[in-house]
């Protein structure tokens, strides 16, 4: 059968959305409820395994249980999550891919905010907050009635980082480039002097346009998230800076998805943008015979500093759930971010410790001594964004990606290319 | 009297299963994209829009540009699959030695699941170490990005871009078996004594086919033509996964939109944006082209058609 679109489509949605959000009302220090609770999440193979095994440990230690129910990849928890909004059959929490996604869902009026539970007598006080990275509230945070809500609490977080080759750059006499103009001469360098490729990447909007655009100063949507902001001076530099790579210097090796993953490990390419999870990967793909040790650094800097992307994911409460299953929910995340869990989370899974306290943790501190390249990420996590938090952004980033691909295969020009894309983007936010 | 009534109810009975099933997972989901199309819909129901979502699918580039896209699927894979089930069938006709091993060769791909295809021909068309680069490379010739490459092979802007054509190429692959084991039969159900008639008239090889096969298998033929042209109009599974879905960048029909046929455009607008309502228009616009095609096959072809009886 060739696959029936029309069916594939619509078979999946039930009828009627589910009512709006109920508000529950702020905890009392009352006993801990002897609910279970649904939790859908997306995380797999060992991640998941590892993720069960803490799971287990709070049930062991808590009134409140956790069913924990894996539903595949990021992009079908998201169409599961959307397609249990309209059944109005929601789990009691789920985990959120990014900002875009909870924006979705509080736009459709699906969650209770994360804020409510920090507030109440279960929450947090100002000083334990105060222990969270603040790009991570931030990246949890959506403007509520004018005001800075939390509407998402975070777990697996990652950031985007330069991996590169030492034995490479050694033998090309380049040493880790601090700038994106030194990283455009350490690829020259490379090139000329050694067979290696000199940088290896899917062009995508996460890995290289933001970060270079927020590394000028730029943005790619106002700060009011109404109108595109990406056609800029410093958006165009950053679409150039990729163009003079790909098209004069001719300085990367252009892929798809993580094809640029085995050619780096097997020794053949000095560069390589990805997610701090990526090491792991990485050093499973190696040779046996070719071993090396992976570089990782910051992104580089750009006028206004270096910057990062989070990756990764959150947690959210939905606004169907009982009350009691909410507090639940939220003592449950509550404990899955205490400084204890978060190392133990951070140590199993290449994820970032959440929380100023983790560095000086034992555990923590063991492995950083050992290996500092675990602190790399969470440095770089000082100038890192979020995934902006429109509604609209799963809408938006395709265009963008498609003026980056236009671009760099030299069909369209930085300056036409944005233009295009602004003006799509400027539609999408006006709602059509 | 009463036993007609019996029966009736009899009859009914056992259609039940298959019209609930029908029902439940075709009738009524293709009503209710029907009821959401009527809606501005993104995760939940908006206001009503009457038929302001197909009046908005008419202006939309993005949704002409995939109907075009569709059409050149079809009309480059369709006949051509046709075309070399055909000439299979009749190789298989003959007594050949191994014959039953080449049918099953020949029919194989059709019964592998469709993912599990794009994904090897994935690999074979992968830019940094696929084996159709390889092959270029043998014969001295310049790598292609293949399923990378949104340049067309006629002209740089127009359709096929070269990720489609391989995809195209893929689907012809895929589906020339089944067409040609459908033709098989339609060959042995030609009776033996019209063919012997023609060559004792002195009728042979070509003129033989002409003549007496082709006719006489043109019931066969009028429903491949029919099956392969609904199927390619609504193909999915070898595009997505082919066409890079689940990329980062793009939801469906990379690159730069030019392997975006309609079924994609609907999943795109669906679940990539999020625009229920208006995916629903789209997806609801494109069966109402598919079943005017399919009349439009029938009015022109059914004509020709020769039973035997």
């Amino acid at each position: 059968m060739r696959g029936p679109a029309l069916a594939l489509v619509l078979t999946v949605l039930v009828a009627a959305c589910g009512p709006a959000g109920t508000v529950a009302p702020a905890g009392t220090p009352g006993p801990e409820p002897a609910v279970t609770i649904t939790f859908w999440h997306g995380q797999s193979g060992v991640l998941g395994d590892r993720l069960g095994e803490l799971i287990t440990k709070f049930n062991s230690t808590h009134k409140v249980q956790v069913s924990a129910q894996f539903q595949g990849t990021y992009d079908q928890l998201y169409q599961k999550v959307v397609s249990a909004i309209q059944a109005g059959s929601v789990p009691d929490m789920a985990m959120v891919s990014g900002p875009p996604q909870t924006a979705q869902y509080w736009k459709a009026k699906a969650l209770t905010p994360v804020q409510q539970f920090v507030d109440s007598a279960d929450g947090l006080t100002a000083n334990q907050l105060a222990d969270f990275v603040p790009a991570l509230l931030d990246d949890n945070s959506l403007p509520v009635n004018g005001k800075k809500t939390l509407v998402s609490w975070p777990f697996s977080k990652s950031d985007a980082l330069l991996y590169y080759n030492p034995d490479i750059l050694q033998a090309a006499g380049v040493s880790v480039p601090k700038t994106w103009d030194e990283l455009r001469a350490a690829l020259n360098t490379v090139k000329s002097k050694t067979n290696a490729t000199p940088l290896s990447y899917t062009p995508d909007v996460y890995y290289f346009f933001l970060p270079y655009l927020w590394s000028q100063g730029g943005n790619a949507l106002s700060s009011d998230l109404t109108k595109a902001a990406f056609n800029s001076p410093e958006g165009q530099a950053a679409l150039q800076y990729q163009v003079d790579l790909a098209l004069s210097d001719r300085t990367v090796a252009i892929t798809q998805g993580f094809d640029w993953q085995n050619p780096f490990a097997q020794g053949k390419v000095a560069f390589a943008v990805s997610t701090s999870v990526s090491r792991p990967f990485i050093e499973q793909a190696m040779p046996a015979d070719k071993k090396f040790k992976v570089g990782m650094a910051p992104l580089p800097a750009g006028p206004k500093g270096a910057a990062t992307d989070l990756f990764g994911n959150n947690l959210v409460v939905f606004a169907n759930a009982p009350a009691d299953h909410q507090r639940g929910a939220w003592i449950f995340m509550k404990w899955l971010t205490e400084t204890d869990q978060t190392v133990a989370w951070s140590l199993a899974s290449g994820y970032m410790p959440l929380r100023d306290s983790a560095r000086n943790a034992p555990a923590f501190k063991a492995a950083a001594d050992q290996d500092d390249r675990v602190l790399v990420a969470l440095n770089a996590l000082k100038g890192a964004h979020g995934i902006p938090g429109s509604p609209d952004w799963q809408k938006i980033q395709p265009v963008l990606g498609d003026a980056v691909t236009a671009a760099l295969l030299g069909k369209s020009s930085v300056k036409d290319a944005l233009a295009t894309a602004e003006k799509k983007v400027n539609d999408i936010l006006a709602g059509f | 009297m009463r036993k007609r009534r019996r029966e009736a109810i009899e009859g009914y009975l056992f259609l039940a299963p298959a019209l609930l099933i029908i029902g439940a997972f075709h009738v009524w989901p293709a009503l209710y994209a029907f009821y959401m199309s009527l809606f501005r819909w993104e995760i939940l129901q908006e206001g009503f829009v009457g038929l302001r979502n197909y009046g908005r699918l008419l202006e939309d580039g993005d949704f002409l540009r995939s109907l075009g896209i569709t059409a050149v699927y079809v009309l480059g894979t369709v006949p051509l699959e046709m075309a070399a089930g055909l000439a299979l069938a009749l190789l298989l006709h003959q007594r050949l030695r191994l014959r039953g091993l080449f049918r099953l060769v020949y029919f194989l791909p059709y019964v592998t699941s469709q993912v599990a295809v794009a994904l090897v021909w994935g690999w074979v068309f992968n830019p940094s170490y696929g084996v159709a680069n390889g092959l270029l490379a043998s014969v001295g010739a310049a790598p292609q990005r293949w399923l990378l490459e949104p340049n067309g092979i006629v002209a740089q802007n127009a359709p096929p871009s070269l990720a489609l054509a391989a995809i195209m190429l893929v689907t012809v692959w895929y589906f020339v078996g089944f067409h040609a084991v459908v033709f098989l039969s339609g060959l042995t159900a030609i009776p033996a004594e019209l063919t012997d008639a023609a060559r004792i008239d002195g009728a042979a090889g070509l003129r033989l086919f002409r003549y007496i096969t082709f006719p006489l298998i043109s019931p066969t033929t009028y429903f491949l033509l029919l099956v392969a042209t609904i199927g390619a109009m609504t193909s999915f599974n070898l595009v997505y996964v082919m066409g890079g879905g689940g990329q980062a960048f793009g939801c469906a029909g990379n690159p730069l939109g030019t392997t975006q046929v309609a079924a994609l455009f609907v999943f795109d607008r669906f679940w990539c944006q999020t625009q229920l309502g208006y995916a629903s228009a789209a997806a609801f616009a494109l069966g109402l082209v598919v079943l005017a095609i399919t009349v439009a096959n029938g009015r022109l072809f059914s004509r020709r058609v020769v039973y035997v009886g």
